[in-house]
């Protein structure tokens, strides 16, 4: 029991309980039904790929701001450039132009050692325009429908349920093993806490958090072109606002915005708690244009009961 | 590597010159501070309209708006755009409160503003002294639309039990007006209308449309007033089986609403004839500063209400503005 409450993800698995029992009983139990969750669980495997980035680098003690761009410009790339090519090439040369963006934003942080949180806003900025400036504003569509594209986020057999939350869980897998199981965890862990300590006992703190942006950036990249896949066509404001979001979710999941601590698993289940609020407040009746105020109070809620633990956790 | 030297140079001076002629060429500088940024559709319609009528008038138009919808980024631009001293202004007044102040100013300092797209909805005394209104009449867009949803459901004899009004702009006061219009013309029908604030990314704007649409079974009729949210809106009533109970209704005449309507995924749209609000104003501004004539103080081009006996004349314009490739690219219906 003590060693469970001392997990980064405890707080927010009792407020995600918690948020879900109110839910269901305020909505009726619509908030179960099983639309409702694939729907949920659709938006958590889009939003979840670039939570799980953002997590692995704020643990090492960084933050990327340009996901929520990285995250629309390439599910855009992602339609336009398989409007010419086979939708895996295009999906490869995607995955390919987030991972220049990772090292982009990686080199220049660690090699000039400019704050990641300017250099990432400032991709965020140049992403977004080169967005606008494609789309000039319109929506752009897949042409036509291929087996990969629904093999990323096409419904499973005839369920509501979607390939995507497939994909969520083996990269959750994979990173969470990475993250406890492998010593670049340790190394994440350890540049994220005391880089100077760090890089005495051994660990390439610079590599560390050069990979992490990688990561990051190739994360949000896949999450977008998930959610282009689902929906078939891309905004001009694809992923707007994520970056907050995402943060937002791995800090009710207990990870530290000051790094050295947190958890893949725990910031999904922030990232589920988030994608929960909007549907469940509708369905439970919220006035129409409230529940965004609400969302806020439920988040700041959430992330002081979680803060609590966490503290306690640090302190003993 | 003297003669390369030269070259630039003689280079530079022709095209620095050159731009200095063009400029020169221009006897009245505008400036248009929008609110229909490049995440906006819209304002290729404007920009359009623009470039054609600067090849007809000697007159300079600058064009400037916020990325996405922003009042205070549109205030700052408007800051800007006054201390520039420019001829005129075209400002579509989003928000009378916080346009008011720089704009009673600059209309105090003789620059005179053409309100384009959004008038001041206040009463005379309160209203901002511009020199005219070109645009559509927001309030009765909504009222015409929710006249033309009543009809398409009387001719199929069936009753309307809800409306859903979906914003994506919230705080924009054009869209307000709108969802006001279509409120008040429903109210004569005790039916209610439901407003919802759709958000701007995609993936909320299929989460609100699906959850509200689950909360309220009983809607028949969604009105999205905000052109960008409309896909998402029609998958969110896909996915839930209700494309045959929920009749799906746009704004604005963009290729998406009309190849919508054409495709039968939307039942209609409306046209405040965009082009004609870059073209109209900056052709009053013009006639005001060189011969003093004073237009009339509210120029309405719309709305006008586009279904699928009007959309394939629609098309054929919107060929003409934007060219047959980029029509289609640009229609973007996944279906």
């Amino acid at each position: 029991m003590h060693r469970f409450i001392k997990r980064p993800e405890t707080g927010a698995l009792f407020s995600f309980i918690v948020v879900v029992a109110v839910f269901t009983v305020l909505s009726g139990g619509k908030f179960l039904r099983v639309g409702n969750i694939a729907s949920i669980l659709a938006m958590l495997a889009e939003r979840g790929l670039a939570v799980i980035g953002i997590t692995l680098l704020m643990i090492s003690g960084e933050i990327d701001l340009s996901i929520s761009s990285v995250y629309g410009s390439s599910a855009l790339f992602f339609v336009v450039l398989s409007e010419q090519l086979p939708p895996l090439t295009a999906f490869l040369l995607v995955v390919l132009f987030a991972a220049m963006v990772g090292l982009l934003n990686g080199t220049v942080t660690t090699k000039f050692e400019v704050p990641s949180i300017i250099v990432t806003l400032g991709t965020m900025f140049f992403l977004r325009g080169v967005i606008y400036f494609t789309t000039k504003g319109f929506t752009r569509s897949f042409r036509s429908q291929d087996y990969f594209i629904h093999l990323l986020s096409g419904r499973i057999g005839g369920s509501d349920f979607r390939f995507s939350i497939f994909w969520l869980i083996v990269a959750t897998l994979l990173f969470f093993t990475l993250l406890e199981h492998h010593p670049y965890g340790n190394h994440v862990l350890a540049t994220g806490s005391n880089r100077e300590v760090a890089r005495v006992m051994g660990v390439k703190v610079d590599r560390v958090r050069m990979i992490n942006f990688l990561i990051c950036s190739i994360m949000a990249s896949l999450g977008g072109m998930l959610s282009a896949a689902r929906f078939g066509t891309v905004a001009a404001t694809h992923g707007e606002g994520i970056e907050l979001e995402t943060i937002a979710s791995a800090v009710i999941g207990g990870t530290l915005l000051s790094g050295g601590y947190g958890s893949i698993q725990g910031s999904l289940i922030g990232a589920l708690l988030v994608s929960s609020l909007r549907s469940g407040l509708l369905l439970s009746g919220a006035p129409a244009y409230w529940y965004i105020a609400f969302m806020g109070v439920i988040l700041v809620v959430a992330a002081v009961i979680n803060m609590g633990l966490v503290r306690k956790v640090l302190v003993r | 590597m003297r003669r390369a030297l030269l070259l630039v140079v003689v280079l530079g001076l022709t095209v620095g010159l050159s731009i200095a002629a063009m400029a020169g060429e221009a006897k009245y500088t505008f400036y248009f501070v929008s609110h229909i940024g490049p995440a906006d559709p819209n304002m290729l319609w404007l920009t359009k309209s623009i470039d054609a009528i600067k090849k007809v008038l000697p007159v300079e138009v600058i064009y400037s708006a916020p990325e996405v919808f922003s009042i205070e980024k549109q205030r700052e631009l408007l800051e800007a755009a006054i201390a520039a001293k420019p001829d005129g202004l075209i400002v579509p007044i989003t928000d009378p409160v916080a346009l008011e102040e720089p704009l009673r100013r600059a209309i105090a300092q003789g620059i005179p503003v053409v309100a384009s797209n959004i008038e001041d909805p206040r009463p005379e005394p309160e209203k901002i002294p511009y020199l005219t209104y070109v645009g559509g009449d927001e309030y009765q867009t909504g009222w015409k639309m929710a006249e033309y949803v009543l009809g398409y459901f009387a001719e199929q004899n069936k009753q309307i039990r809800k409306v859903v009004v979906g914003i994506g702009h919230v705080g924009h006061v054009g869209a307000e007006r709108r969802a006001q219009g279509m409120m008040d013309r429903m109210a004569q029908e005790n039916i209610p209308v439901l407003k919802v604030a759709l958000t701007e990314e995609p993936s909320k704007i299929y989460e609100v449309a699906r959850s509200t649409l689950e909360a309220n079974p009983d809607v028949d009729v969604f009105w999205v007033v905000t052109m960008l949210a409309t896909p998402f809106v029609r998958k969110a009533i896909v996915d839930l089986g209700l494309q045959n109970q929920v009749a799906l209704a746009t704004v604005d005449e963009s290729p998406m609403a009309i190849e919508g309507i054409l495709k039968g995924y939307v039942i209609a749209t409306h046209s405040q004839q965009f082009y004609l609000q870059g073209w109209l104003p900056v052709m009053w501004l013009y006639i005001y500063k060189e011969y003093g004539y004073v237009p009339p103080s509210r120029e309405l081009v719309g709305p006008v209400i586009i279904d699928r006996s009007t959309a394939e004349g629609w098309k054929k314009r919107l060929i003409d503005i934007f060219g047959e490739e980029q029509y289609y690219k640009l229609a973007g219906w996944e279906e």
